[in-house]
């Protein structure tokens, strides 16, 4: 059987400049924070991120500058948790890195 | 009896609930207030949320998401939001719902979007330019202020968020009141109340402008009055809604089972 297990910094090798990606899970609640964590290790610029309900993942790429556009319903990291800082961070002030598509 | 602002508003919400509903909520105090009416007075009534989340009743306390373990653990079904929204809600087939605000018009639209530096909201400048502060966005709401038969928006009752018009329309009400939801061929009716942490607004039947219904214990008409930004118009039949009953409460914090609604 093809094995497809490699490390996460392998993984994370294959994300490239410009990439378009679907971060899966919602809000706060699975979503592979890990893997954006191994991201901001490497130095994969200008990703684009869609989503439903982007969260904590996406904000993570968006706090580092990594990504640049944000598809979305709802990327807030719900409840208590309130707004997600990283994306407002890249997306507000005079010289915004950031932009967002919001749809639903 | 010892209750905070929040619960009282999370019962008059529940309130507007009645029993066999199909209902959505969306995340936070709505939740609560929507499933303490399940619990309250409306055990047939069937919930679900944008996720997908159907059939459910929440255990543990609040969920922190549509799509939490306290919220999806004893669900019925989970499928997606192409189903919760796509069909249930844009087929017209939800009666009741909630949904919060950041900022509120006094048609009941609701911006979640973003807030503009004043003279360069979007609807001035006839362009989209980008915001002075960057919200959340509309999530499921727009689709539940489109397709539910009604809704009640929860927001709180503050001069900044209860604008003469929104800086941007991410959930619309009834956009310039009257009969502009027909124009736009909404299939659901519109909000039904505001229901805020100082009293209850209803719209107009005729112009759709929300006006002051009805008042909390300890708030009062011209306390809602001040923290409204708009002239805001005042029933002849204005009241004090009743406090919640032991039984109400009980209920609540039943739901409420960590607390949030009892958090300063």
């Amino acid at each position: 059987m093809y094995d497809k297990t490699m490390s996460l910094s392998q993984a994370a090798d294959l994300i490239k400049d410009g990439m378009l990606l679907a971060i899966g899970g919602n809000g706060m609640h699975r979503t592979p924070s890990i893997f954006s964590l191994a991201l901001t290790k490497k130095p994969v610029k200008e990703l684009k991120v869609c989503g439903a309900a982007p969260g904590l993942a996406s904000d993570i790429l968006f706090a580092s500058f990594q990504a640049d556009t944000a598809y979305f319903g709802f990327f807030g990291l719900e409840n208590e948790a309130g707004l997600a800082p990283g994306m407002r961070k890249s997306m507000e002030g005079d010289n915004p890195k950031a932009k967002a598509i919001e749809g639903s | 009896m010892d209750y905070s602002k929040n619960e009282m508003m999370a019962i008059a919400t529940g309130r507007e609930f009645s029993d066999g509903e199909l209902a959505i909520f969306g995340v936070g105090l709505s939740m609560l207030a929507g499933f303490f009416a399940q619990r309250n007075h409306a055990p047939n009534m069937i919930a679900f949320t944008e996720g997908g989340v159907y059939g459910s009743t929440p255990v543990g306390g609040l969920p922190w998401g549509i799509e939490d373990n306290r919220i999806s653990a004893n669900a019925t079904s989970f499928t997606n939001a192409i189903d919760a929204l796509g069909m249930l809600v844009a087929s017209g087939r939800v009666d009741n719902a909630v949904i919060g605000a950041a900022q509120i018009d006094k048609f009941g639209n609701v911006n979640t979007t973003g807030i503009w530096t004043e003279g360069t909201q979007p609807w001035k400048v006839g362009k989209y330019t980008l915001p002075k502060v960057r919200l959340n966005g509309s999530g499921g709401a727009n689709e539940i202020a489109v397709g539910a038969k009604k809704y009640i928006i929860m927001a709180a009752h503050e001069k900044k968020r209860f604008a003469e018009k929104v800086d941007y329309i991410s959930s619309p009400g009834y956009i310039n009141g009257g009969d502009d939801r027909k124009k736009y061929g909404f299939p659901g009716g519109g909000p039904s109340a505001i229901v805020t942490n100082l009293g209850i607004l209803r719209p107009d039947p005729v112009t759709k402008e929300f006006y002051l219904d009805s008042y909390f214990v300890f708030s009062s008409v011209e306390e809602i009055i001040e923290n409204t930004g708009w002239d805001l118009k005042v029933s002849p039949n204005v009241k004090m809604i009743p406090e919640p009953t032991e039984k109400e409460l009980e209920n609540l914090r039943a739901v409420d089972e960590t607390g949030s609604l009892r958090k300063k």
